[in-house]
Formats: C-alpha cells, structure tokens, sequence
C-alpha cells in the first residue's frame, strides 16, 4: 500500500460514442485533481482488443503526472451479463493506494475534491469521508452537445438514520482510507446490479465511523437526463430484489449501531 | 406604523419558506408573502420542499407574480436539518424567515427592513407575534411580547430595542426569546450558527438566537409591535408542553447553553442576580415562572429567582394591559388602513401586470418572425435553386440568369419579412405605449421595483414612441416638407426640443448650428447629437456643428453611428437613398439585429486563424508548463482537423516572469510563445488590449483567444472553437465552457446565444476588437468581459458561448479574497455608471463599505468619467453579478 496514493477505480461499460464522450470529461476532471499522486484505473466488462485500444486512446490524450498514466483492466468473464460489481472488486484488488475512490464513467469530480476529503479523513478519526454531490440535470441536443439544465446541490442529512432511510451517499462521493479501516475491505456483491454500492456502504458502516463534515460543499457531480424514462419490468424486479436484499442488512446495521429499525426493514 | 420606506436599492431579500406537506398553511403564507408592501424588495421566495408527496408543488404554481423557486429537499429529512440545507441555498444578502404555518402582516418586510437600515450594526431584526389558531379566528390573540423584554431593555413597548450579545444570552437561558417566522437580516450573520441546525436540539430556535447573537457580536433589534402571525397546533402544545420529549430536550438546551456561556467566559446566573433586582416585582415572577419550566433548582437559587407564579408565564399581567391595548390599537389601525389601499389598487395592478405581460411576449414574437422568416426564405431559395438546375439542364436557363434570379427571390423575401415584422412590431409598441399609461395611472404600481431590464424596456420604448409620434406629425403636416428636411434638420421636432418657436427651418437650424447641440438638443427625430459625438469622436472634433460632419461623412460614402436605436447602415439609406420614405421598412433599422455590413461579412469569408493571450499574474512554473503542455495538445488537435496553427502571447502582470524564462519553459511545446511585457500591473482589461495590439499587428491573425492561466484546455477545445466560428458566421464573441464547475448564466441551447460572455476563455474576432477598442481599461479587474459583451450586442454582434469546448478552469476550491470582492465591487460601479444603473451603484458602494473596504460612502474613489450606453435588452442587473438569468444555485 503505498503512503499518499490515491487510487480512483473508473468504471467503462461500453465504448458508444456518448459513452466515450463521458469517459473523456470523466478522465479530464481526474487529470486536474489537486490531489496527486493519483492512480486512475480503469476497469472495463469483457471489451475486445480493439475497444481497449479505443479506451486508451482517450485515456492518453490527457495531461498525467509521471506515475499517474492510467491503468486499463478488462474483466473477461465467460458469462454475458451484468458485472458491475464485480468490477469494482476487480479494481479494488488491483489498487495500490492508501487512498480509495471510485468513479462511474458519468460523473466527474472537482479539482479540489480528493485534495479536501483526504485532508477530514487526516484530521477525523473515520476511515471514509463524505463530501457534497451535485446533480446536474442535463439536455442533449440531437448534435449530441451536452448543456446542463440545472444543478442542485443534494445535500444529505447527516445523519445514520438517514443514511439507513436511503443511499444518500452515491459511488464517487467518498474516499477510503484502507490504512486506518485495519481490516480488509468488505466485497462487493457480484450478485447485486442494483444498489451494490449502497450494500457495500451499509458493511463499512459496521466497520467503521463516517465523516461527513464535507457534505454541505459540493465536491462532486454526477448527471442524469432531463427526461427518464420509466424501468421495464425486468429493471423494476431488479430494484425490488435488491431493496429486499439491503432491507435485511439495514436492520442488522440499525442494530450494530443502537439505532431504531429503518421503516422499510421492519 | 412601519417606518419610511427604506432605501436597498435592488431586490436583494430572499424570503425562505420551508415547507412539509401543509398546502392549505403554505398558501396562506404565500399570500402574505405577495400582500407585502415591499414585495419589490423580494428577489426570490425559495419555497424548500421535504413532504414526500411534493404538495407544495402545485401551490407554488398559484402565485406567478412572486420570484419563486422551488426546491425538492430529500424527504424524511427532520425540521434541522432541512432549514440548514435550505439556508445554503440562499445567495442574496438579506433573508427573511417564514415557516409554512405562519403568515405575515403586509407591513412586516418594509418595518424589519427600515429598522436594519436604521440599526447598520444589527445582525438581525426580530417582531413581537400574535399567535393565532387560524386566520379568521375572532378569538383574542395571543400576544407574545414578553414584558421581560421590556423591563431587560428598558423599552416602552413601541419603539425599537437593541439587546447586544450577551443580553441575547442571557435571555436565552430563561426563555425563547424571538420566533424565527419573524426574524429579517443579513444573510452571512444567519449562517453563522450554522452548528445549531446540525446539532439538532428540540428547542432549536433558542439555542439559534444565542448562538447567532454569541458567534456574529452583533446586536439584534426587536421591534415590539406585532406583524407575524404564529399558528397554534392545539394539540401539539397540549400534548409536547407536559411530555418527556420536551423535558429531556430542555435539559439538552440548558446544557448547550451553559456550554456557550463557559466558553465565553460568562456566569448567567450571576449576572441575572444583579438584575433581577432591578425588574418590577411582577416581572421577576413572571421570569421566575419562565425560568422554572427548564431550569434546575440549583440554577434558580443562584440566580436568586423569587418563587414563580401560579399563571402561565405567557399571559400578560394586568399592569401592563394598557401597553398592550395600545399596541394592539395601532396594530389594528395599520392593518385597516393596508387592507382599504390594498384592496383599491389591486385591480389596477394586476391588469397592468397582465398588459406589460402582454407587451413582452408580443416583443419575443417579433424576434420569433425574424428566425422563422429566416428559415422560410433559405428553404424558399433552396427549393427556387432546386428547380433552377432542373431547368438548366433543360437548357430553359442559362447560368448567366443565376445571379439576377437569386437577388430578385431574396428581395421579394426579405420585402415580406420586413413587412410582417414591422407590422408587429407597431403593434407591440401601441401595446407597450399603452401600459406605459397604465403604469403611471397606478400610484401603488409605481412603487414597486421591476428590475433594470424593465426599466431599460421602458425608457427604449419611450424613446421609440417619441420618434414615431414626431415623423408621423411630420408627414401629417407636410409630406413634401418632410421629405426635404428629413436629411437635416426638422423644424417641429427641434422646436419640440428647444421649447420654443422659431420662424422657420433656417433660423432653427441657425440655433442648432450655434448652441443647440451643444446643449445636447437633437435637429431630428433620427439624429441624436450626443451619442453622434460619443460614437465619432475622430471626426466630431472641434467646434463643428455635429450635423454638418454627419453629411459630410454620409457624402463619402461613409454610414456613422448616428442613433442608439437604428443601425448607420440603415440611417445612411433612409437620409441618402429613400429620403425617409422607407423610415418603416427593413429589418435591419433595428439595433437588436445583425448589422450585416459588408466588412463584417468579408470577415467573415476569411480563413480564421487563432492568437491564444495569457496575462500570468503570480503564476507557478508547474501551473504555466501544465497549460502550455494543454494548449500544445490542443494546437496538435486543431492541426490535424485542418485548422491553422495557433500562437500564443503573454505578459506578466506580477513581473515575476521574465522573456527567458518564459522560453526556457516553452521549449519544446511546439507553439510559437512571444513575451511582451507591460511596464506595471495594468490590470486585466488593459493587459489582453495589449497582447490584442501585439498579436493583431500580423495582419494574418484573425481571432484572439483570451485564456487564463489557472486552467488547461481540453485537447479538443481549441478545434471546437474554430468550428463553432465557421458555424456562426458573422463575427461574435465566443466563450468555451468552463468546467468542472460552469458559469450558471444561462445561454440558449439552440442558439447559443447569451447575454454576456465570460473572459476566462473567450474568442475575440479581430473585426470587434478594432469595431470596439477591446476592453475598457477603466476596468481594473472583473467585469470587463460583461461591458464589452453588452457594447458588442449594442452594436448589433452576437455572444455565443461554445458548449463543447472545454476549459478546466480551478476556481471550485477558492477561499474567500478580500481583494477580489473590492475589485469586483469597484468594477460593478463603474458598469452600472455606464449603463446607467444608479441603484446597482448604490448597492456596490454600500457593500464596498459594509465590507470595510472603505471607511464610509465619503472615502470611496471617484467614479471614471466614462460616456453612457442606453441600457439595450441583454443590459440585465436584476441578478446582481451573474448579470443575467441564473440556471442555478449553488452555495
């Protein structure tokens, strides 16, 4: 584990020219993070030769500090479907900072983000640190130009019990010192495409405290269409599995801490 | 009585309404909200929502007329919580507080804001209450008023009272001493107790009042007659009073506030002993009875508290029934007296709303039949060129006809469109003209602030009416008279202008010639002699008569600046060819559209080649390498997509960076860098003028790109710019998107049109630098880039802004810089000195010395004598320093 390295596990899922235009701003927001050294590592879900090249080809068009070049793992399974999280665990495996963070593809982070949540994660006693995500409603015009409509600061209560109510943290909005957690990290559920990160957020609760001095300033972004759409039935019975799956380990993490039931688990 | 009618002079008050699934309460608060005398004031009603069924929603659709956003707070969120998040939302410098469940009376912003201009040291203004079950309950209010206020203060129980900090603590440790539905003041002082709303206590508003009064210093003023309605929930009060919730909350609060007053060193208890003794008996009872609901007995013996009295503390004693009856008397007598005014002007108002309403959209249809004329003429020569070439190949035509044929289709269209657009915009201004009466029939109306951009649209249309009204009478009179004078000067309008007769057009044109344009008289309603002189000074010098030099000018060929409303191009056809025949026809007489001179166009046809211009200031080497690293990138970009090589130019405003060093550095980036450097610190504006006059002496230079050096470019950024040149044609401003965090202002997303363009990254063609003189160097910093996006819309360009070219700009992180703000501030007057925004100025100036920049008003510098613009549509000040319409709003 190496003292003062941050590693950022990015997710890529597909190389559509939309999908790639939001890796890039992905990556260019890592390339202007305050915080260095910094270890970008791309994780990607069975992509042929020629996709990775695709990937690396807007991965090297960015400014790296030396030692910060990118890093691409492609997880190469047999089966067709969904490994989200197995991705990440792949990514986390491969990681050699102190730090943690992760990354979806469409989302971004600010300059002074990593820089601001690893300076609470010094200063508290916690090994995750929170900070405020902004959500950026965003319209694309046919010409496939991005123009954000709105943004809105979704400040969470800081609080446990609003954390059990609703995964009011998402994905990119923490920091992981590994250091100072003492124990290995707990895995995400490769079973899990909905809600996996919110699970794996629910174990670390009963590791670890959480900071979240930080969740009134807005550190990151992520966007969401200006329209959506409404889930199919399949997508629909994936949600509810999963919201049963994390209604079971609320209960269990209510417990572990003295807290009341959250509604939905009683 | 409220106080006289303060003097903020924008709407600079943000009513903050949090609300929870009550619709029925949250519209009687809205309602209190839109009766409020000073409901100009209001520059947002942010209406924060956590009610899992979003009730507010549609409720808030029922006031139109009020400046409401609405906020989905996540719901679940408790009461704490939610009113901290939504106080972080809030970017205007006053506040004012309303919970859903109360409701004000009309006069209560304008007394709350009269009171904290009158106390500048206050942080906050507070009001006794009535509390009410319901809004036409006849049952006697409940006055909440304490007399310990009174007697702590040595108040009369009308006049205003000022408790300084520890007073505030002190009271505190007794009772809630305010209700927060009543608190206005300033928005930085709210947030200074921000730890209360995350701590989370039950009786949250008292441990706010004493945190605020503790961590601002600031005393708090408490205007004793009562102008908040505070809604009684029965039940609650019956049920939380005498429940363990209350009392284990009440010990938490006295805990915290023993706390605070440790930390500061402060024994309450002693310092009550000394002042119970000078209460009335009655009052010590009464904060013995008080003090005995929460605190332990120890506590009250050292205090030395007498035994507490058998009634609820919040019923007022006997000997104080006649200060009551008095304020209630007058509380009674202002509430009539609103009602009557309120109910007689209410209908004007709302039938001049809707007429102004009417005037504005009838304004955007015109600009609509323009684009669709636009678009309907190209699809109409598309089709006419389609069919041509058919009949060419059916040797029907020859290429020799192609030219004629095209020019008589174009003229025929843009004949209808001007035809159509005029039509409309007659219309529009009979409608406009029309209001115009309306506003000034409606006294209370006129009282009411509408912003800069309607004032602006008032005095355009003024103008407007006033020049229609005089040709018309001019043609009336005498047509062939008319048509002779309209090239000179028109002897009933300027004798409209002198106030005076002349005996004919000779001897008031001797008049002109030898003082009246000196004293700013304009010889005809097409000629307007000031801004004729501001805006050719070249040629305008001496003591020339102004009208000569304009025909002299129009007999070489030349089309002069001659009318802040009508384009030289189109004034030199009207004087010269038509001979004001054709005053009505042509799209391009208004200033609003592009003036499509031939220059502009030629301009346009070239090939464009780019100068990036970085002014450093205190810049680090790794941060210069990083962006001539970003800028070499995005060159090799551009390059490979068939654009012309970029060079760059820089100087050093710090004088920290020297020719060699700048070399040194760039070595190897692969763009030609040259270094000019200035002799001092020169300011912003002032430095791009001089990297703009470098990089322009090469005549193959066409586009200067101002860029700053705390970023990086995207790779792709710099060909995004060039195509979004080639895309707009015409020269324009053009500004890349900074990211991550994007300037809110907002900017069409099929146009890409915006008000103004940010300089941190802007395109600047050659041809409006040399139609502008670049930025005005009385600019220091800031604000520079919206005078010269406004000068450039005023003559008739365009500011577009580039989404897909991106510019990593690091300001997200920055800490609060004193310097910054006054030079902001500074550079807002001297904007709302030009465009003729008096009441911005006063704002700026007043901030200036709030902030401490200045001792006060007497010591700020002179402002820059500098000629006024007229304010033109895109002018906006209404949204403070965003100068425009905002997309959001982030702490």
């Amino acid at each position: 584990m190496t003292q003062d390295l941050l590693t950022v596990v990015l997710r890529l899922h597909s190389t559509a020219p939309g999908v790639l235009g939001q890796f890039d701003r992905a990556l260019f927001s890592l390339a202007g993070s305050t915080h260095q050294p910094l270890e970008p590592l791309i994780v990607t879900q069975r992509f042929s030769a020629s996709q990775t090249r695709e990937a690396e080809a807007v991965a090297r068009r960015f400014l790296w500090p030396p030692g910060s070049t990118p890093r691409i793992l492609n997880f190469d399974h047999a089966e067709d479907r969904d490994h989200r999280s197995a991705l990440l665990n792949r990514g986390m495996d491969e990681a050699r900072g102190r730090y943690l963070a992760f990354l979806d593809c469409d989302d971004y982070v600010y300059e002074h983000a990593y820089e601001t949540l690893i300076a609470r994660l010094r200063e508290s006693r916690a090994a995750v640190a929170f900070g405020g995500c902004v959500a950026a409603r965003e319209s694309v015009s046919p010409e496939g130009e991005r123009h954000v409509v709105a943004k809105t600061l979704d400040w969470a209560d800081a609080s446990d019990e609003a954390f059990l109510a609703d995964n009011s943290h998402p994905i990119h909005s923490f920091v992981i010192d590994r250091e100072r957690l003492g124990a290995p990290l707990p895995r995400f559920s490769e079973d899990l495409t909905r809600l996996e990160d919110f699970e794996f957020l629910l174990r670390l609760r009963m590791m670890t405290a959480f900071d979240r001095r930080c969740l009134h300033r807005p550190l990151v972004e992520y966007t969401r269409p200006e329209a959506g759409t409404s889930p199919s039935a399949q997508e629909a019975a994936r949600w509810q599995s999963a919201r049963v799956r994390i209604a079971a380990l609320k209960s269990e993490v209510a417990n572990s801490l003295g807290l009341p039931e959250p509604a939905d688990s009683r | 009585m409220p106080a006289a009618e303060p003097t903020f002079p924008i709407p600079s008050l943000t009513v903050l309404l949090t609300t929870h699934d009550r619709p029925a309460f949250l519209r009687s608060a809205l309602r209190s909200v839109r009766l409020q005398t000073a409901r100009g004031r209001i520059g947002e009603v942010l209406v924060s929502d956590n009610g899992p069924l979003r009730a507010a929603a549609a409720v808030v659709r029922e006031f139109p007329e009020l400046p409401i956003r609405y906020v989905e707070a996540p719901t679940d969120t408790d009461f704490c919580t939610h009113v901290h998040r939504a106080l972080s939302l809030v970017s205007t410098p006053l506040l004012a507080v309303l919970h859903d469940d109360d409701w004000w009376h009309p006069g209560h912003l304008q007394a709350s804001l009269a009171a904290l201009e009158n106390h500048p040291d206050a942080s906050i203004v507070v009001s006794g209450n009535l509390w009410l079950a319901e809004e036409t309950s006849t049952a006697p209010p409940l006055y909440f008023n304490p007399e310990l206020l009174h007697h702590f203060a040595g108040g009369n129980g009308i006049d205003p009272m000022v408790f300084d900090w520890r007073q505030v603590l002190m009271l505190a440790w007794i009772l809630t001493p305010f209700h927060l539905s009543t608190m206005v003041g300033h928005t930085k002082a709210m947030r200074a107790a921000d730890e209360v709303w995350i701590d989370r206590n039950y009786l949250v508003d008292r441990l706010y009042f004493a945190a605020l009064a503790r961590n601002t210093r600031r005393p708090i003023v408490y205007l004793p007659c009562p102008s908040a309605l505070i809604r009684v929930h029965p039940s609650r009060v019956t049920n939380d009073l005498a429940g363990e919730i209350q009392r284990k909350g009440a010990l938490s609060t006295v805990a915290q506030l023993r706390a605070m007053a440790e930390s500061e060193q402060l024994d309450l208890n002693a310092l009550w002993r000394e002042a119970i003794p000078r209460l009335p008996s009655q009052t010590a009872i009464q904060l013995a009875t008080h003090a005995g609901e929460c605190l332990p007995p120890e506590d009250l013996a050292a205090m030395g508290c007498p035994a507490p009295g058998r009634d609820s503390p919040w019923l007022p004693p006997a000997t104080h029934a006649l200060l009551h009856a008095r304020a209630a008397a007058q509380f009674e007598e202002v509430r009539a007296r609103f009602t009557q005014d309120l109910a007689r002007e209410r209908n004007a108002e709302l039938a001049t709303a809707a007429a102004l309403e009417q005037w504005v959209q009838r304004d955007t249809e015109v600009a609509e039949v323009f684009k669709a004329t636009a678009i309907e003429a190209s699809e109409r020569v598309d089709a006419l060129r389609r069919s041509w070439a058919t009949r060419l190949l059916a040797r029907k035509l020859t290429h020799a006809d192609l030219p004629r044929l095209l020019r008589q289709a174009e003229n025929e269209l843009a004949q209808q469109r001007a035809a159509e657009a005029c039509r409309l915009y007659l219309e529009a201004t009979r409608l406009g003209v029309d209001t115009l009466k309306r506003l000034r029939e409606a006294p209370l109306l006129r009282g009411f602030v509408r912003g800069e951009r309607v004032r602006a649209l008032e005095a355009a249309l003024k103008a407007q009416e006033r020049c229609w009204k005089s040709l018309e009478r001019l043609n009336r009179k005498n047509p062939a008279r008319a048509r002779r004078g309209a090239f000179g000067l028109s002897h009933p309008h300027y004798e409209a202008q002198a106030g005076r007769k002349f005996f004919d057009g000779r001897e008031a044109a001797k008049h002109y010639a030898a003082s009246g344009w000196r004293d700013g008289l304009n010889p005809h309603p097409l000629f307007d002699t000031r801004h004729f002189l501001t805006r050719n000074p070249a040629e305008a010098v001496g003591d020339q008569n102004p009208l000569d030099v304009y025909r002299r000018l129009l007999d070489r060929g030349l089309a002069p600046d001659a009318h802040p409303r009508f384009a030289g191009e189109w004034l030199r056809r009207y004087f010269v060819e038509t001979s004001g025949k054709d005053l009505r026809r042509g799209e391009t007489a208004l200033r609003e559209t592009p003036q499509r001179c031939e220059e502009a166009e030629s301009f346009a046809r070239r090939r464009p080649r780019i100068g990036v211009g970085v002014i450093l200031f205190q810049t680090t080497d790794a941060d210069l390498q990083h962006l001539l690293r970003s800028i070499t990138a995005a060159a090799a970009r551009a390059i490979e997509a068939g654009h012309a090589a970029p060079v760059l130019v820089l100087t050093d405003n710090s004088h920290q960076w020297t020719a060699e060093r700048v070399a040194a550095l760039a070595e190897g980036c692969g763009v030609p860098v040259a270094f000019h450097p200035t002799e001092s610190n020169v300011g912003f504006g002032r430095g791009h003028n001089h990297l703009m006059e470098r990089l322009f002496a090469d005549a193959e230079m066409t586009h200067y790109f101002c860029l700053n050096p705390d970023g990086m470019l995207h790779p792709d950024a710099l060909a995004h710019l060039y195509a979004a040149i080639a895309r707009h044609g015409l020269p324009a401003l053009i500004e890349a998107r900074q990211f991550p965090s994007e300037h809110p202002k907002h900017y069409d997303f099929k146009t890409h049109e915006t008000d103004w363009c940010s300089a941190g990254c802007l395109i600047i063609p050659r041809f409006l630098f040399e139609l502008t003189g670049g930025f005005d160097d009385h600019f220091f910093m800031y604000c520079e880039d919206v005078d010269l996006s406004w000068r450039v819309w005023e003559l008739g360009y365009r500011c577009l802004v580039a989404p897909s070219a991106l510019f990593y700009h690091r300001v997200a992180g920055r800490p609060h810089n004193p310097r910054a703000e006054r030079w902001t501030l500074e550079s807002g007057r001297i904007l709302a000195q030009r465009w003729q925004a008096p009441r911005f100025r006063l704002e700026c100036e007043r901030s200036l010395v709030e902030h401490r920049h200045y001792r006060d008003s007497a010591d700020l510098p002179p402002v820059p004598a500098i000629p006024e613009h007229r304010p033109h549509t895109r002018v906006d000040f209404s949204h403070h320093f965003t100068f425009a319409r905002a997309r959001w709003h982030l702490p």
